[in-house]
């Protein structure tokens, strides 16, 4: 059956194969390449320094001028790669088949359903991870040595960083692969299947992402009326503003109005009105592997649901 | 209940108050009917009469709604076919995109039955190319590779869904010759579904008659013809037995054609008894089922 199931994914596995060695090669060769700038060029003394000189500032922006958004690029290329490999390769699974009838040929040997389906989602997904798992590491290697000269700078909570990152790659694809499989496998139509997945799964990553303050409640940071909360590139942001001296909130209403009536420098008249520092309610960087951890393990606990759900569909198709 | 012959092998199928209902209403009901060993069977009536709801039934591609069904003393599962069973839908459903040779490793891989000699026996009996993508074969080639994934796999029971249905008519007598041969010389029991009554006539030795969702008549061929007969008479001359006991009427500009029961051959000048052929006497009972459906 894993002859079966690779033949006739056969193409796109190939062409998985060949885009990996392809984006792979170029990912190494970036990697070398900037390497060597850095080393022959001046950011190289620039980075170990506690902020950067006045000496420093002009390699380092030349040189972030080079890389900085091919490295944006590279995460970009991680981030989008579970929503490629979902409606390429989940969403045509089972749906290719029922369009086609197909899944007569293959209910008709003497292969269950069961093992028929597995079959078929291992044989597709088990290359597609190996993959996203070899770029995403290399990708992940080439940000590290550019340090705080890359885009690693803007902290782990950065979308384009945090979505690149730890297990969270990973767990989307299989998300979207399964989410792929159970739409093509339900709307019996490829396109629709695909099409569907692309809707839902722009609609579940929004969800996931509002039921993070849920999931983690925030730690409340205090700063001087005339400072932010310390350290906003390392700490995820939840909600900002103003509170007084016995830690009451204001309301954006309130605080316009104290806003308003004091015209003059300075934050006396501030005080004068009762607030007494700046709030941020903000998941600290320390815990963004947690951060990371549940958020897969909720895609995971998905993907099981939907394998599940695509074998109650495929069950009782004819 | 027994699903096995004295003799110790297990009857093909067996049916008893079998029934599938859809949401549209029932497409089979109380079906009680028993698939002897080593026949070729006619499965015939109208469009809706039921056909491929027992195909599907036999396959265990479709769970009944009443009743029960055996099949070689197994109650299918759905969990894939009865390895001594092979089915061919009308839609002859091939993967496009592979090679003849790739069907038939595919049927390798996934039937532990099969055989490979035998299946490439077939293929190149039909003169068809390897290494050709099934994509592009003819109906009549197409049809022979799906008939030799399914008979490579040794089958005891091979179910055919109006497997001919696409083909051009020398196709088809060679398609329909190949598979009376391979039946006969491998033992295998074949249920062939067709709306072609002339086709079947020659090749059938059982028959299977479905209408309104039950099983009108069943039985051996010759049995059935052997009980009935086919009264021949002028077009003005008074019908010489009860209504009620007429199963089929035909009339054309000069005679009337009656099929009746044997029992009512000697009725008289100006009335010619004459034996019924399979294809007569099938459309006679699907006229009167489909009449009862319209009443």
């Amino acid at each position: 059956m894993i002859w079966v199931a690779w033949r006739q994914q056969r193409a796109q596995l190939i062409t998985l194969a060949v885009v990996s060695l392809v984006v792979g090669t170029a990912l190494a060769m970036l990697h070398w390449l900037m390497l060597d700038d850095l080393h022959s060029a001046e950011p190289a003394g620039c980075w170990i320094q506690q902020g950067i000189s006045a000496d420093c500032r002009k390699p380092v922006a030349e040189f972030q001028n080079r890389w900085f958004d091919l490295m944006k690029v590279g995460q970009v290329g991680i981030i989008a790669l579970p929503g490629l490999i979902g409606l390429f390769l989940g969403a045509p699974m089972f749906a290719r088949d029922l369009e086609q009838g197909t899944h007569v040929l293959a209910f008709t040997q003497s292969v269950g359903r069961a093992r028929w389906m597995v079959t078929k989602l291992l044989v597709g997904l088990v290359p597609a991870l190996s993959m996203l798992l070899v770029l995403q590491w290399l990708v992940s290697r080439w940000l590290v040595s550019a340090r705080d000269l890359g885009p690693l700078i803007t902290g782990p909570y950065e979308p384009l960083t945090f979505v690149s990152a730890n297990v969270t790659p990973l767990a989307f694809t299989l998300f979207v692969f399964c989410l792929g499989a159970f739409l093509g496998a339900l709307t019996r139509r490829t396109l629709s299947g695909m099409t569907i997945t692309l809707g839902v799964f722009v609609a579940g990553w929004a969800a996931l992402l509002s039921m993070r303050t849920v999931w983690f409640p925030p730690v409340r940071v205090l700063s001087d009326l005339d400072y932010s909360p310390s350290g906003p590139e390392v700490v995820l942001s939840y909600r900002t503003g103003y509170v007084g001296a016995q830690g009451q909130e204001f309301g954006r209403d309130q605080v316009n109005a104290i806003m308003r009536a004091c015209d003059q420098p300075g934050y006396d008249c501030w005080r004068g009105h009762g607030l007494a520092h700046q709030f941020a309610d903000v998941l600290p960087a320390a815990d963004a592997w947690k951060l990371h951890l549940v958020e897969g393990s909720v895609c995971v606990a998905l993907a099981a649901a939907l394998v599940i759900g695509t074998f109650w569909v495929l069950r009782g198709r004819v | 209940m027994n699903w096995q012959r004295p003799s110790g092998r297990a009857v093909p199928v067996i049916a008893e108050g079998l029934g599938k209902k859809y949401r549209r209403g029932w497409a089979l009901r109380e079906c009680s009917v028993e698939i002897p060993d080593n026949r070729i069977v006619a499965l015939v009536g109208p469009n809706g009469a039921g056909k491929s709801t027992f195909m599907g039934l036999i396959t265990g591609m479709l769970a009944p709604t009443a009743g029960q069904i055996s099949v070689f003393g197994d109650r299918p599962q759905g969990n894939g076919l009865h390895p001594a069973v092979s089915y061919l839908s009308q839609a002859k459903p091939l993967y496009k995109d592979f090679t003849v040779a790739e069907t038939l490793k595919l049927g390798a891989k996934t039937n532990p039955t099969w055989d490979q000699k035998y299946a490439e026996y077939l293929v190149e009996q039909a003169q068809v190319p390897m290494k050709a993508k099934v994509g592009t074969l003819s109906g009549g080639q197409r049809t022979r590779v799906a008939l030799a994934l399914a008979l490579g796999r040794k089958p005891r029971l091979l179910l055919l869904d109006e497997p001919l249905a696409d083909l051009d008519p020398l196709a088809r007598e060679v398609v329909l010759r190949t598979l009376v041969t391979e039946a006969r010389n491998q033992g295998i029991t074949v249920l062939l579904s067709s709306h072609v009554l002339a086709e079947l006539e020659n090749v059938c030795d059982h028959l299977l008659l479905l209408g309104n969702g039950e099983v009108q008549v069943a039985g051996d061929v010759a049995e059935l013809l052997s009980k009935h007969v086919v009264l021949t008479g002028p077009v003005n001359a008074p019908v010489p037995v009860p209504q009620q006991k007429i199963i089929g009427m035909t009339v054309d500009e000069h005679r009337r054609r009656l099929l009746v029961p044997v029992e009512l051959a000697h009725v008289g000048q100006p009335w010619a008894p004459s034996a019924p052929r399979l294809g007569e006497l099938a459309l006679a009972y699907m006229r009167r089922s489909a009449l009862e459906k319209a009443a």
